[in-house]
């Protein structure tokens, strides 16, 4: 059997495969470094950055769920200014793909962050507009198509070179009308889903599992919501990176086959340190057993009914 | 490329085969583990395993190290069932193999030969079985638990502890009718010196209680905490532990263990 090719592109990023670290799951991969080099996986989406270091919300920040957990972590980052000084120098040592994953209260911070992260070469930045701390309030920045938008318009003109790619939020009725939006600000790829908004309640003391009450749903339960999304907002004809419920080679190709060029693992990071390794092995198998060249080839090649 | 390079600090992920697994009188349970390895590379008692626990739990769940040999590649971990996964983990059978990932976190910091006072509440006890076996020094145990029926490991910690152990339970059936921290004051005030210190484990409102004591006759403590956990190695950030710098710390990568003075009591 022949191997075919891993690499792919994402925004015109070359990524030697199609396996990136979901931000928020991976740290600034300094832990998970311990276990393989990090220069096996096509890039790593650095945890959540903000203007300010933040601490994050009290404990406890994790609930399981059926084939899930529930997170509320809070953005816990120490600052872009530190992740400049200290995580990116250590990302740099390696050969991967370098995507930096950024949240503010306002356009103009987004642009400002854009800016900064430019000048320190990072090779793409991603959106988060479903940050529960902004201006407008919840989650407005990604369930309102006019806010995205903006927040896009602001963050293109401060990225110089560096491509945007918008965190797309599923908590939302129409994902197509804010992936349109942002495509139409200038987005140069989309990434999808962020979590879905859940919730645990322990029935014995009637207390939310999450001191916050609420949190991001991620893991295998919601692979479905992405795939069907990713496929949705793949008519809008950006790149897609596709997450949510990767943990193997079919789940990956799944998002794959809907549409997205690459896909993040997330969730299954927290249970085997290796999981984008084997993503990437069952990926590059389910190629191979279909003869494909190249595993870019699965990108959108779904048959719909 | 490997940026980790001191050997005796390497997490590893291994298939460790059970060798024993029985229920104690007190209900939880002791289980023994072929270590691969693992056992060779705990740099300190109150360390943890990551274990998964079957194909229905998404996360693993962490576990104290009992107490280890490195020369016999043995870990043994001693847990309560709390949940579908620690009800998993109770019924492997000897020979089958878990996947785990460790050894994980700062364990009690111990200077070689010296005499610690050791304190534990329910199932935080059996990490400090690994400080009195492994710490080479002549400790002392306060052991409490919420009944007689609940005590566990008293034969072999009377066997590693030449200071003795005193015991405490919530209902008077054993011991000091009252909570641990009583006994600690009393051992602190009638052996002025003789301990390095406290190391303790076991609920949070114990801990508190301990934590204060040890304040006020000035002996240093060092807690070992729990949370809910996810990946275990300090990446995640859900663990956390609210600090006295008014941040949080990590229970799976700064912690489990911290000073007592670290931590924000109140919070």
């Amino acid at each position: 059997m022949h191997e075919p090719s891993m690499a792919v592109k994402l925004a015109g990023v070359e990524l030697k495969n199609p396996v990136v670290a979901a931000s928020g799951t991976f740290g600034f991969g300094r832990e998970y470094s311990q276990f393989y080099d990090l220069s096996e996986l096509g890039a790593i989406c650095v945890k959540g950055l903000t203007a300010a270091p933040r601490k994050g919300n009290p404990p406890p920040r994790i609930a399981e769920t059926p084939m899930g957990i529930l997170n509320s972590v809070g953005l816990q980052n120490p600052g872009i200014d530190a992740f400049l000084a200290q995580e990116l120098p250590f990302l740099r040592r390696y050969d991967v793909k370098v995507i930096a994953n950024l949240s503010g209260d306002t356009p103009e911070e987004y642009g400002q962050m854009c800016e900064k992260l430019s000048q320190a070469g990072v090779d793409l930045i991603e959106l988060n507009i479903s940050c529960p701390n902004v201006k407008a309030g919840g989650l407005a920045y990604g369930t309102r198509p006019d806010l995205a938008a903006e927040v896009t318009r602001v963050a293109k003109a401060h990225a110089g070179a560096t491509p945007v790619m918008v965190k797309l939020s599923p908590n939302v009725t129409d994902v197509v009308a804010i992936a349109q939006a942002v495509a139409d600000a200038g987005a140069d790829a989309l990434s999808l889903i962020n979590t879905l908004l859940g919730m645990r309640i322990d029935v014995a003391s009637r207390r939310p599992i999450l001191r916050r009450n609420t949190g991001g749903l991620s893991g295998p339960a919601v692979l479905p919501v992405a795939v069907r999304m990713v496929w949705e907002v793949s008519r809008v004809g950006l790149p897609i990176l596709g997450m949510g419920g990767v943990s193997d080679g079919d789940s990956a190709a799944q998002l794959m086959l809907a549409g997205a060029s690459a896909v993040a693992v997330g969730t299954a990071c927290l249970a085997d340190p290796y999981a984008p390794l084997q993503v990437r092995d069952g990926l590059r198998d389910i190629a191979a057993r279909q003869g494909l060249s190249s595993v870019a080839q699965l990108t959108g090649a779904i048959q719909p009914w | 490329m490997t940026v980790w390079g001191m050997v005796w600090m390497q997490i590893l992920e291994r298939q460790c085969k059970v060798l024993e697994l029985t229920q104690l009188g007190c209900g939880d349970w002791t289980m023994t583990l072929e270590s691969q390895g693992l056992a060779e590379q705990v740099a300190a008692p109150g360390q943890f395993l990551h274990l998964k626990c079957g194909p229905g739990q998404l996360l693993r769940r962490p576990i104290s190290i009992c107490n280890w040999s490195a020369r016999r590649d043995l870990i043994r971990l001693v847990f309560s069932v709390r949940g579908e996964g620690t009800a998993w983990l109770s019924q492997r059978q000897v020979g089958e193999s878990l996947d785990v990932l460790g050894p994980l976190g700062k364990g009690f910091s111990m200077k070689s030969g010296a005499s610690y006072l050791l304190v534990g509440g329910g199932i935080g006890v059996p990490p400090l079985l690994g400080c009195a076996v492994q710490g080479g020094g002549a400790c002392t145990a306060v052991l409490g638990f919420r009944s007689a029926r609940q005590a566990m490991l008293l034969e072999e910690f009377g066997q590693a502890c030449p200071g003795g152990v005193r015991l405490a339970t919530d209902d008077g059936s054993l011991g000091h009718h009252g909570f641990v921290d009583a006994l600690v004051a009393q051992e602190l005030e009638s052996h002025p010196g003789l301990y390095a210190g406290v190391l303790a484990c076991g609920p949070k409102p114990m801990l508190r209680a301990v934590a204060s004591v040890c304040a006020r006759y000035e002996v240093d403590c060092q807690v070992s905490l729990e949370e809910r956990m996810g990946c275990g190695v300090g990446a995640c950030l859900v663990c956390a532990c609210p600090t006295v710098d008014g941040g949080y710390a990590h229970v799976c990568k700064d912690g489990p263990v911290f000073p007592a003075q670290e931590v924000d009591w109140n919070a």
